[in-house]
Formats: C-alpha cells, sequence, structure tokens
C-alpha cells in the first residue's frame, strides 16, 4: 500500500540515496533519542518564564524557594451575610477536597488550643524570647521599672494571661512575651476573627469565612481535565448559583497559573486550527491537488516534531510559551514549501522535481540563512526562555529545509497541462505596484513626507517600559476576586520582600535581627505597620544567651523582693532560681518543637539551606516608601531587597537592548554576505525592507498605545529573520514576478494569520508579539517589491 | 422537654421568686429580654458614668488574692478608662481603635485594634459588657437573666471556644446602676469587680477627652 503511494507521488528514478539516508538518521536522531532519553516535560510555570534579573543573582535560588511555597498556596474566602450561611458553604467545600490527594494541607478549622499552645511554649522559653523594648529596659538597668509594671498589671485590670505561674514568673516575662506576639498578630491575617472554630472576617455586611490550601509538591497549575482548582472552581460555581446571597473570592497563584495555562492550551489550539484551516484553504484553491497540502502538513509535524524534541534535548523541558509562540514555525515553514510548489505547479519547463529545487535553491538558501542567524543570534540573549524558543524555531526550520531540499524534489511532477496556478490576485498586486512604480516625482514627494511625519509622530509616542504587572490581564473575574481578598484580608503584603542570607542559621538569624531591628524603627515612624520573620520566634542564639544574661545579672538579685511583694516567701524564690538555672538550655532553634500554628509561617519565612547558604525571608506588612527600606538593603551586609516585578522589568529592557543589538550584529554580517552575492547597493536594499517595516510597526504599536516592550522587540526580531526572504524572493525570481509574487502572497497570508491569531490573545506578551509581527511582516509584504526589481504594468 | 424551653417557661411563670438561684439556671427568651432590655437602657441613660471601684483576683491554685481599688470612666462612644489607684498605680484606656496601659513607671503600651482582630474583639466585648448595650452582647455570648424586684443578674458565656478558654463566664449584677461584675477565667480563677459611687453626666472632663485621644 506504502510501496504504491510512494510509487505513484514519488519516483523520478533519481533518488538520492544518501542524502535521502542522511535525512531519515538526522530525524531519527534528533527526535529518537530526546524521546528515548526525556520524557515530555510541559513547563506551566508562569514565574519561570521570567529571568533570574540581575539584581536577583546571588539570591535567585532563595526567591525562587519562597516563589515555590507561595506559589502554591491559595485562599477562598467564602461569604454571606448570613455567618451560618457562609459557614456551611464553606465546609461543604471543605469536605469535598480535604482529602483531596492534589493538595499538601488544606484548612478550615482553627484548633482552640493553638492559642494556649503559642502560650506555653512563649512562657516556657520567656528567659530567651523577649522583645527589643525589654531588652532595652535591662540593659538600661531599669530594673525597678520593670518591677512595679509587673506589681501594676497583676493589680491592674483585664489581663490577656492567667496569673496562675506567678510564683514562676513574678516580672510577668511570659506575658511581655505574649503581649508581643499578639501584637506581631502573625499566626494569621490580621482582619481575621475566630468564631465557631473558623476564621471570619466582614467587610460591608458580609461575613467571610477562611478556607486556605496548597497544592501538593507533584500537581502542576496547568489546566488539565480533573485538575483540583477546576474542581474548587466548578463546585464553588454550583454553590454560588444554589444558595443566593453567597459571595466567593479567590486568592492565590494557583488560581492564576490555572487560568492563564488553562488560557493558553485554548489558544493554541485555536490558533492552530486556523492557521491550519487557513493552510488547508490556501493550498486546495492555489494548487487544486491534495499532494502540496498532504506533503505540507507531513512536512510541517516533521519539522515541529523536531523542534519538540530538539529542545526536550536542550532544555530538559518545553515551556507551554514556546508552544503559542512555536506556532510562529507553521508560518516560516510554509514560506519555503510554497515556493517549492508554486515553481513545481506552474513551470512548464521543469522536468523533474530536482529542477524545482534548483529554481528555488539561492533564494530558500539565502532566506534560511538569514532567518537562522536572525535565531542563533536571539539564542546568545541570556534568557532561558527566548534560547528554548529561538532554539526551536532554528531546529524547526533546518528541518523543514532538509525536507524541502532533500524530500520534496523527489515528487513525481503533474503533466505538464496541470501546471497551472490562480494568478489573478497576483496580477491585481502587480498592478497596483505598477501604477505606485509610475507616480510622478512630486507625488512621491508628498507620500514620503506623510508617511515620514505619520512614524516619526508614532515613535515619539512609543512607551519602551517593560512593566511586568502590565504584561498579565486577569480576568475580571478573578481581578474582582483578587480585590475583594486584598480587601476582606487584608494582609498588606507588598510584592517586595528581603532575602537574607548567611553561612550558617545563627548568621541568618543574626543578620535578620539587625533588619528587623532597623525596620522596628520605621515603624515608629509609620513607614509600616508590622513585618514578619522569623526571629519573631526564633532569635539567634546570641540574643538568646544575652537576653538570657541580662537577665540572671539584672532581675535575679531583685527576685526575692519581687516574690514578698507578691506575698511569697523564700521558699518560692528558691524554686524561681532553680527554674531560671534550668531554663538555661531551653535554647529555640529552627530544630526545636515549634507550636504547630506558626509552622506553615515559618516554613514559608526560613528558606534553609540552598547550595551551602543559609537563607530567610522577611515580609513588611502595609509598608509606604519602597525607596526607604531599598537603601536600607543597600546599606546592610547580605541583606538583599528583592523586587521582582521592578528588577524583572529593568532585566527585559536589558534584554532587549542586547538581542536587538545581536539581531542588528547579525544583519551586519547578511549585510556583508549578500554584498559578495548581489553588490552592496542591491544587498542594501535586500535589508532595508524588513528594517523599515519594523520602524513602521514600531511607530504603530506607538500610535496603538500598546508598549514596545521586550515581547515586541522580539516580534520585531522575527520580522527581520522573516521578512528578508520576500525581499529575496522578488530579487532572486525577476523572471517569474506573477508566480513569485502569488507565492510570497500566499506566504504572507499563512504567516499573518497565525500571527494575526496571536495577535487576539488574552496573555499580553503573546498578543503584543504577534502584533508586532502581523504590523512588520505585513509592511515587509508591501514594502518587498521595492528593492529594486520593479514589476512593470 | 427540652431543657431550655422548661427554663423559659418557669422563667416566666416564676420570674418573680427566680432571683435566688445561679442565673445560669436562666437562659434569656423572649419573655424576660425586654426586662433586660429595659434594665439595661437605665445603665446607657448617660453619656458618661463615673465610679469607684474595687477589684479582688483570687487566684485559686497560687491561693492568692489581690485586691486593688480605683475609679472609672464609661464613656458613651468613646470608651472605658480604668484608673488602678491602690496599691499599684495603672491607667487602662480601652477605645474601639487602641487598649493604651499606662503606668507612673513609664510603661506605655499601646495595642492597635482597628486592624487586630484579636485586640478588636477584646475591647469590643469589654466596652459591650460594661455599656449597658445587651445588643452587643447577643452576637458573642450565650445570655443569661434573671431579675428580683429591681435587682437583675445577667449571666455570660462566650459562644467561642477559643474565648471560653480565656473567659469562662462572665456575671453582671446590678439595679438602676451596674454594682458587681465577676469574670471567671479559663482557669476558673475569679475577678469581682464591686462599683460604687456613681456619679452621672453628659460631657468627658479634658483629661478624659485627651485619655481618649479626642479634641
Amino acid at each position: 500500500m506504502l510501496s504504491d503511494v510512494l510509487k505513484k507521488h514519488f519516483g523520478n528514478g533519481q533518488w538520492n540515496r544518501p542524502m535521502v539516508a542522511f535525512w531519515i538518521v538526522f530525524h531519527l536522531v534528533l527526535i529518537g533519542i530526546p524521546l528515548f532519553l526525556y520524557p515530555i516535560k510541559i513547563n506551566t510555570d508562569l514565574y519561570s518564564v521570567l529571568p533570574a534579573s540581575h539584581e536577583l543573582h546571588k539570591v535567585s535560588e532563595a526567591e525562587r524557594t519562597l516563589s515555590s511555597k507561595t506559589t502554591s498556596q491559595f485562599y477562598v474566602l467564602v461569604g454571606h451575610e448570613n455567618f451560618e450561611t457562609a459557614k456551611k458553604a464553606s465546609e461543604i467545600l471543605y469536605a469535598a477536597i480535604k482529602e483531596d490527594h492534589s493538595l499538601d494541607t488544606v484548612r478550615l478549622y482553627v484548633d482552640p488550643s493553638s492559642m494556649q499552645e503559642i502560650q506555653n511554649f512563649l512562657f516556657a522559653h520567656r528567659y530567651q524570647m523577649q522583645g527589643p523594648e525589654m531588652v532595652r529596659q535591662l540593659e538600661k538597668g531599669e530594673v525597678d521599672r520593670i518591677s512595679s509594671d509587673a506589681l501594676s498589671s497583676v493589680y491592674g485590670a483585664f489581663q490577656f494571661s492567667s496569673l496562675d505561674n506567678l510564683a514562676k514568673d513574678p516580672f510577668l516575662l511570659g506575658e511581655n512575651s505574649l503581649n508581643r506576639y499578639l501584637s506581631s498578630s502573625l499566626f494569621s491575617s490580621l482582619a481575621f476573627g475566630i468564631k465557631e472554630n473558623v476564621l471570619v472576617a466582614s467587610d460591608s455586611g458580609v461575613q467571610y469565612v477562611m478556607l486556605s490550601g496548597s497544592l501538593a509538591p507533584h500537581v502542576s497549575a496547568i489546566a488539565k481535565e480533573g485538575h483540583i482548582i477546576g474542581r474548587i472552581n466548578e463546585l464553588c460555581a454550583k454553590m454560588e448559583k444554589e444558595t443566593p446571597g453567597l459571595r466567593l473570592a479567590f486568592s492565590g497563584v494557583p488560581f492564576h497559573s490555572y487560568e492563564s495555562s488553562s488560557n493558553a492550551q485554548n489558544e493554541v489550539m485555536i490558533i492552530s486550527i486556523i492557521s491550519m484551516l487557513a493552510i488547508i484553504v490556501l493550498f486546495i484553491l492555489v494548487f487544486r491537488s491534495p499532494v502540496p497540502l498532504v506533503m505540507v502538513i507531513g512536512y510541517i509535524f516533521v519539522a515541529g516534531l523536531t523542534a519538540l524534541c530538539c529542545t526536550l534535548w536542550a532544555f530538559k523541558e518545553i515551556h507551554i510559551f514556546t508552544f503559542v509562540f512555536g506556532t510562529s514555525l507553521i508560518g516560516i515553514c510554509i514560506d519555503y514549501s510554497v515556493h517549492f510548489f508554486m515553481d513545481w505547479k506552474s513551470s512548464q519547463e521543469n522536468k523533474t522535481g530536482f529542477d524545482v529545487r534548483a529554481h528555488i535553491f539561492k533564494g530558500v538558501i539565502l532566506g534560511f540563512l538569514t532567518t537562522e542567524a536572525g535565531y542563533l543570534a536571539v539564542m546568545l540573549a541570556p534568557f532561558p526562555l527566548l534560547k528554548q524558543m529561538a532554539l526551536f524555531s532554528f531546529a524547526g526550520l533546518l528541518s523543514s529545509l532538509l525536507t524541502i531540499m532533500i524530500i520534496f524534489p523527489n515528487l513525481k511532477l503533474p503533466t505538464v497541462e496541470k501546471r497551472i496556478v490562480p494568478l489573478k490576485a497576483a496580477d491585481i498586486l502587480l498592478k497596483v505596484y505598477a501604477r505606485i512604480f509610475a507616480l510622478k516625482r512630486p507625488a512621491w514627494i508628498c507620500i514620503w513626507m506623510v508617511a515620514i511625519a505619520v512614524i516619526i509622530s508614532g515613535l515619539m509616542r512609543l512607551n519602551m517600559e517593560n512593566d511586568i504587572r502590565g504584561l498579565y490581564s486577569m480576568s475580571d473575574h478573578l481581578k474582582k476576586s483578587e480585590q475583594l481578598a486584598a480587601r476582606v484580608m487584608n494582609l498588606g503584603t507588598s510584592g517586595w520582600f528581603f532575602i537574607i542570607s548567611g553561612k550558617s542559621p545563627e548568621e541568618v538569624l543574626q543578620r535578620e535581627e539587625r533588619l528587623c531591628s532597623r525596620l522596628d524603627a520605621e515603624k515608629e515612624k509609620g513607614q509600616l505597620s508590622s513585618y514578619m520573620a522569623t526571629t519573631l520566634f526564633v532569635p539567634s542564639l546570641a540574643t538568646q544567651n544575652h537576653t538570657y544574661s541580662l537577665i540572671r545579672e539584672k532581675l535575679l538579685p531583685s527576685s526575692q523582693n519581687q516574690l514578698t511583694q507578691l506575698g511569697f516567701g523564700t521558699a518560692e524564690n528558691e524554686q524561681f532560681l532553680a527554674d531560671f538555672s534550668a531554663a538555661s538550655k531551653a535554647m529555640v532553634t529552627m530544630d526545636s518543637k515549634l507550636p504547630s500554628n506558626l509552622g506553615p509561617m515559618l516554613n514559608t519565612l526560613w528558606l534553609g539551606k540552598i547550595d551551602g547558604v543559609y537563607y530567610s525571608a522577611v515580609l513588611p506588612l502595609h509598608a509606604k516608601d519602597q525607596m526607604v527600606f531599598k537603601e536600607m538593603a543597600s546599606e546592610m551586609d547580605s541583606v538583599y531587597f528583592v523586587d521582582k516585578m521592578t528588577d524583572i522589568g529593568n532585566e527585559l529592557t536589558r534584554l532587549s537592548h542586547i538581542a536587538l543589538g545581536l539581531v542588528i550584529l547579525a544583519y551586519a554580517l547578511v549585510l556583508v554576505v549578500l554584498s559578495f552575492v548581489y553588490g552592496f547597493r542591491a544587498a542594501f536594499r535586500i535589508i532595508r525592507t524588513p528594517l523599515l517595516a519594523c520602524i513602521i510597526a514600531a511607530s504603530l504599536l506607538g500610535h496603538l498605545g500598546i508598549p514596545y516592550n521586550f515581547f515586541a522587540i522580539v516580534g520585531a526580531i522575527l520580522t527581520l529573520s522573516i521578512g528578508i526572504d520576500y525581499s529575496l524572493f522578488f530579487k532572486e525570481n525577476a523572471k517569474t514576478m506573477r508566480t513569485t509574487m502569488l507565492a510570497v502572497l500566499l506566504s504572507v497570508v499563512t504567516t499573518l494569520l497565525s500571527f494575526g491569531a496571536l495577535g487576539l490573545s488574552s496573555f499580553a506578551p503573546v498578543s503584543t508579539f504577534g502584533l508586532s509581527v502581523l504590523f512588520g511582516i505585513s509592511f515587509c509584504f508591501f514594502l518587498a517589491p521595492f528593492n529594486g526589481t520593479r514589476p512593470q504594468k | 422537654m427540652p431543657k431550655g424551653f422548661l427554663f423559659s417557661f418557669l422563667g416566666f411563670v416564676f420570674l418573680g421568686v427566680s432571683f435566688a438561684g445561679s442565673v445560669y439556671d436562666f437562659p434569656l427568651n423572649a419573655e424576660n429580654r425586654p426586662v433586660l432590655e429595659k434594665s439595661f437602657s437605665i445603665l446607657a441613660a448617660h453619656n458618661v458614668t463615673r465610679g469607684h471601684f474595687k477589684q479582688t483576683k483570687t487566684i485559686t491554685r497560687i491561693s492568692r488574692t489581690f485586691i486593688s481599688e480605683g475609679t472609672f470612666v464609661i464613656a458613651d462612644g468613646n470608651g472605658i478608662i480604668w484608673d488602678t489607684q491602690k496599691p499599684f498605680p495603672s491607667t487602662l484606656v480601652i477605645t474601639s481603635d487602641k487598649i493604651v496601659q499606662k503606668t507612673p513607671q513609664g510603661k506605655n503600651s499601646t495595642l492597635d485594634a482597628s486592624d487586630n482582630a484579636a485586640f478588636r474583639e477584646f475591647s469590643n466585648t469589654i466596652q459591650a459588657v460594661f455599656s449597658g448595650k445587651p445588643s452587643a452582647l447577643y452576637s458573642q455570648f450565650n445570655i443569661f437573666f434573671s431579675v428580683q424586684g429591681n435587682q437583675w443578674k445577667l449571666g455570660l458565656i462566650p459562644k467561642e471556644e477559643v474565648v471560653r478558654s480565656i473567659i469562662s463566664s462572665i456575671e453582671l449584677n446590678g439595679d438602676l446602676t451596674l454594682n458587681r461584675v465577676l469574670i471567671k477565667d479559663g482557669n476558673q480563677d475569679l475577678t469581682r469587680y464591686e462599683f460604687s459611687a456613681h456619679k452621672y453626666s453628659e460631657d468627658l472632663e479634658p483629661k478624659e477627652k485627651d485619655a481618649f485621644g479626642r479634641p
């Protein structure tokens, strides 16, 4: 059967067996080995799109560890005017997901004994864990004040802690610790109180019950059938429908990752379907034969598979956005096949497919080399995702060239009488161009002046900032949800934080304490309301020893007097001194048994040992002037101010410039090479087309108010890589201008359909990239005939 | 027959003789609720109530009793000033957005209750207990009420288990004024407040305004 098909469509009797064998081995190696070595792993982590910014290099691993901890956490607020209804709905949701293996933790209920556990912990370590205020008083020797403050509390009204242990703690050091803890309010969100064993906050008359959870480490955020986030969304939607007045708010990266990956998947599907349908319709219309269509589909499949496997080989995984961007490969691959089949289907002179190859060889090879030069240049950019996308396209294009040059020439040619293509569209376009070329000089001057004015005004409006915040636009539903959650939870975390590093846990904790004392000073000035830090519960050993020594030196001599004032005798004092002595071993470390309620928070803040270095994170709450904190970190040793969004924005701007510089360098090389082939003047005319197209596209983006960011620049780079082909095809095929115009038109239409679809993407970077290429390629096509080989009327 | 129903029925019938028993035998119901609200409306009739208090803390486990006395100010819409004068002076000011503790030695701690649910709940509970507004108590406590003549008793048991671990129950006694409050903590230790020399006015004095942070 297969041999019949091969005999029918192939077999000019000129099979170049060594080359075909090379083609087979090439693809077997590049496709087979990676598939054998590595499973297909798709990375859907939004954060990994972003480069480790320059400022973060030293702590990028620690930052990633923190991100991986925080990005798996999520919150669902279940609200209703009636608390009972809200609680009941939250319990339904909790019951549905509490046993789910996709989740690491799910929390709805608060253990009523948790407060007692914290109180006991603080009491057990009262000689080590005193706040800066108490330490300051001890250092100053203000024993009378500490003593009388304790007596005032004992005789005063409304205490938070019991006086049962008064004989063991006559200076109320335990209560002092507890008050400090309560002031910092770290065990849960500030806005939440406990009601019927759940956390509840109210907003605009609605009672919100909080359910929190985190995805299990093995669970990817990618949207797929039966995903836990999808099931939570479905269940919540059902509850909302069934319970009038129920209000739900979702917060946390898993919801965003799920939504965006779901959109990305849908978009990949839509873009692919549109591209393929466009190809099918256009190919049938133009070639009126199933052979080119079948060949092109097979050829794109092989090129795509090669691209995927090479990327897997090099990166061990493939990012979901490489797929999205990679759809552009379809458009480029088609260009070469269109040129082949245009000659195959139209030229009366050809005897075999190898004659077709000879006709298109120079144009396709030059186009291929210039495009690949662009990809190679992009591959040099220090940005893994960009490298991945460039390698994907590079490998796919190489495969497509080999197929065109080795396999396609073996195709049987159609009979001479069937070598006809519909040239009406090409003729119309050629007529339009001929009229344009026939314009008189004053008309040209007017056109140029208007064009230059429009282009310059657009370029002046160009916004070249890379604001990461603007790149991800969440859906209205999720946006409202996050806004509501932020208002209700009132956590006050900023997009930035501190990371502290050290050679040992002790060094990290000591450095963190120095930072915290600076933060305390800023707190007094109103620059922040509070902060979350490990040392609030696990002070450094140096601080614990210092506190313990201060209490021994300053308070112990007064203990008998204090106990006497409280009505106790010498026996209680002796017991007190014995307890104090025994407590010298009660130092708190990260390995100590800490209150279970603090576990999740400390687990997030303490990043532990990464590549031989220890790290922790400090999160300021309700902070105001970011510069104050940035300056603070710059003055401190091994304390890093991490503002990921701003740093990454700056990094992307830097990378954009590097990538653009590399492509311009590649273009200079292309100019040199083309100068040898065509002479400098003609070579310059060829490359000016895509250059001008990029400038006009940038101007258009300026007029439309779309930022000319990193992704627009990547689009420009691709325009430069692809667009030069059109100039080359016109230059190379001046004698067959009608079929060349039709081939280029077909190429452009298929490419534009692919990128036009990308331009419709809801994900801003993809949309910007798509529009940048769409405009660039359109202008390339429009300008390509102006490269010196003018069509005549 | 449910116990609550039985008590409400008996409470209604024997309202006049029920005072002798424990207030916790008389849950608040539709019958005695108007009586409670009427009694409290008398307490809340004045903007500012001042008086003298005697506090007796009994800590069973260490067999100690700590007695102190001082003055108080309950100001509708402003909060409470608790000025302990003997034997060790201290001042506690409770408002809806902060709890300030001061001692003559210089201790001056402020707990921000505006966005801290734990402090806010504490502040609201204390103010609800002393403000004479029972509506503020309904959501937080299971309420018990008994009355004899013009003498009434109000029993409060926190609904929340976590609050019950700190405050087991609160009992208020009064007639035309609030005379006594008994607070039993999670360890069953008892703090008794006895109030006397009540005085009323419509306005705060300047130093009281200062304490509340009002202009």
